[in-house]
């Protein structure tokens, strides 16, 4: 596969510490487009020995806007069904120009372990010294992997302790912030001895048509100019635009900037200080401020057990370095009567009820479930926002954004890849990707 | 075409490192850019972005311009590559970065 790709697939067996690899094979791009279409390919080509699988879409890391997302593919402990869960910021990016379009980890370490994704290898390296750090310390400049291996621009997808109990809501972080695993799949990663996965990306991804492309692209950005969206900023205001509940004026004496996922139009992660004043913008000597908020629902689950903001975003670091899902947290606490904010912060890392669902879509509801600032065409029911999942996590388009941005149509997506690729890749062939990614 | 960098409205999205490398190379890739993000601080959420000249590097940070920067962290730092040939002529290269003085 020649472009926007990295042509690479790794199979990685823990058990037997062995790397096999292969090119992305381009009758499979044709026949399947990627990210989740073939994310779910792989895991049922492996099923028999419970893989993780992890991937990005034709998309990601490229011009295009939204192409920050990489997929986390495995069967879910929580609804034992396969599941797919979204790692964006700059992780997505990352894990391509690594050199790598999907891994397959598959088989159990005898004893810990963490992979390093750089320059098209993938190593697997012993993880004794990190094993006990919590995924804060994991990215660590100085301490922690950063430091070791001597760069400070590696992402990592970490778990922490909660991985080690038998908790379904066990995490897989985002260096030191929740990610869009809903799904347990921390608990895998803890199963498996991984303790975390590090890329870093110095590769080069050809396009097919450059001049096309970027025209393709720089067009859409133009379009979306005009969202109503992009005047807007933070996961802090999505409760409002969702009917909810204004939260914007509770938090926002914490808030300090926000940021946006690579080579998204819309800074929806929203950090917030509490441990220095939250209008200092030049790098001071506080190595932990605060804390990034990247999942709405998790702030709410915790302003809904009657926390101020900034007992709310400390309860999310809390769940961040213990490595629980922290909507997951603020519901166990609710259910056991949570008390007070200290008593809550005592109960975080002896949570581990084994929460169960059955689960009626592969796709994180970590995304909220209905149009965010932008009017859409149509219904925008529970199967547009399947179908608008499926399609995001088809191409590599970040879900959140998806659901802003209607400029970003199934056909510009299809023309974009078309172009990047010159592959044949017709919208007949997207719905039968798209039904076989739901189904 | 020109860019002008605002570093309080930056939300470290990459993008105009993207384009800068695709402007050198018609390719994705980020090595090549003249333009970096700088996010090496991301526990406290500090970034910004660097431009890379011939002689010299222009820091857009948070509080404030600068440039010739000589912070610890960028003693060691070397551009990985020259600026490109297709940028000469153009002021600083095709970026401008907007000074502010923030007291905080």
């Amino acid at each position: 596969m020649e472009y926007l790709s990295a042509d690479k697939i790794a199979v990685i067996d823990l058990a037997s510490r062995k790397v096999m690899e292969d090119e992305l094979d381009e009758d499979l791009v044709t026949e399947r487009i990627g990210g989740i279409g073939i994310t779910k390919h792989l895991y049922e080509k492996y099923a028999d020995e419970d893989p993780i699988v992890i991937g990005t879409g034709l998309l990601t890391g490229s011009l295009f806007p939204g192409s920050s997302l990489g997929i986390l593919t495995a069967r879910s402990p929580r609804t034992n069904n396969v599941c797919h869960a979204p790692f964006c910021q700059h992780a997505g990016m990352e894990f391509k120009y690594a050199g790598f379009d999907y891994i397959v980890i598959k088989g159990v370490s005898e004893t810990p372990v963490y992979l390093w994704l750089h320059d098209g290898i993938a190593d697997i390296k012993p993880a004794d010294e990190i094993y006990d750090m919590t995924p804060w310390e994991i990215v660590d400049n100085k301490k922690g992997l950063r430091g070791k291996l001597g760069d400070e621009l590696i992402q990592f997808l970490s778990v922490g302790k909660a991985a080690e109990v038998d908790t379904n809501a066990a995490q897989v972080l985002v260096n030191c912030w929740s990610s869009g695993d809903r799904w347990g799949f921390g608990r895998l990663f803890g199963e498996k001895k991984l303790k975390t996965i590090a890329m870093r990306g110095m590769g080069l991804m050809e396009v097919a048509d450059p001049e096309d492309f970027l025209d393709k692209c720089t067009d859409l950005v133009s379009l979306l100019t005009q969202n109503p969206a992009l005047a807007k900023k933070g996961c802090i205001a999505f409760p409002a635009a969702m009917g909810a509940e204004n939260i914007v004026d509770w938090i926002a004496p914490l808030v300090h900037r926000h940021s946006a996922a690579f080579n998204t139009p819309f800074p929806y992660n929203t950090f917030v200080k509490y441990n220095e004043a939250p209008t200092v913008m030049k790098e001071s000597d506080v190595e932990e401020p605060g804390v990034m908020i990247t999942d709405i629902a998790a702030l709410l689950g915790f302003k809904k057990l009657n926390l101020s903001a900034e007992q709310a975003c400390r309860m999310i670091e809390a769940c961040n370095k213990y490595g629980i899902d922290p909507t997951a947290a603020a519901a166990m606490l609710e259910k056991s009567g949570a008390g007070d904010f200290e008593s809550m912060q005592k109960q975080v890392p002896g949570l581990k009820e084994n929460t169960q669902d059955a689960g009626t879509t592969p796709f994180s509801p970590w995304c909220p479930s209905q149009p965010l600032f932008a009017a859409f065409d149509g219904a925008t029911d529970a199967a547009w926002w399947q179908r608008r999942q499926a399609v995001a996590y088809i191409f590599g388009i970040d879900p959140i954004f998806a659901i802003m941005a209607p400029e970003i149509t199934e056909a510009k997506l299809i023309e974009a890849v078309t172009t990047g690729t010159e592959l044949e890749i017709s919208a007949d062939t997207l719905e039968d990707v798209i039904a076989s990614v739901i189904s | 075409m020109g860019l002008k960098f605002d570093s309080l409205k930056c939300t470290s999205c990459m993008a105009c490192e993207l384009a800068c490398g695709y402007h050198r190379d018609e390719a994705l890739a980020m090595l090549a850019s003249s333009i970096v993000t700088y996010r090496n601080r991301e526990k406290k959420n500090y970034f910004g972005i660097m431009l890379k000249e011939p002689e010299n590097l222009v820091l857009s940070r948070p509080e404030g311009w600068k440039s010739n920067a000589s912070v610890s962290w960028m003693k060691t730092w070397k551009p990985t590559r020259p600026p490109n040939p297709s940028c000469s002529g153009r002021p600083a290269i095709c970026v401008k970065m907007k000074k502010r003085d923030l007291s905080a």
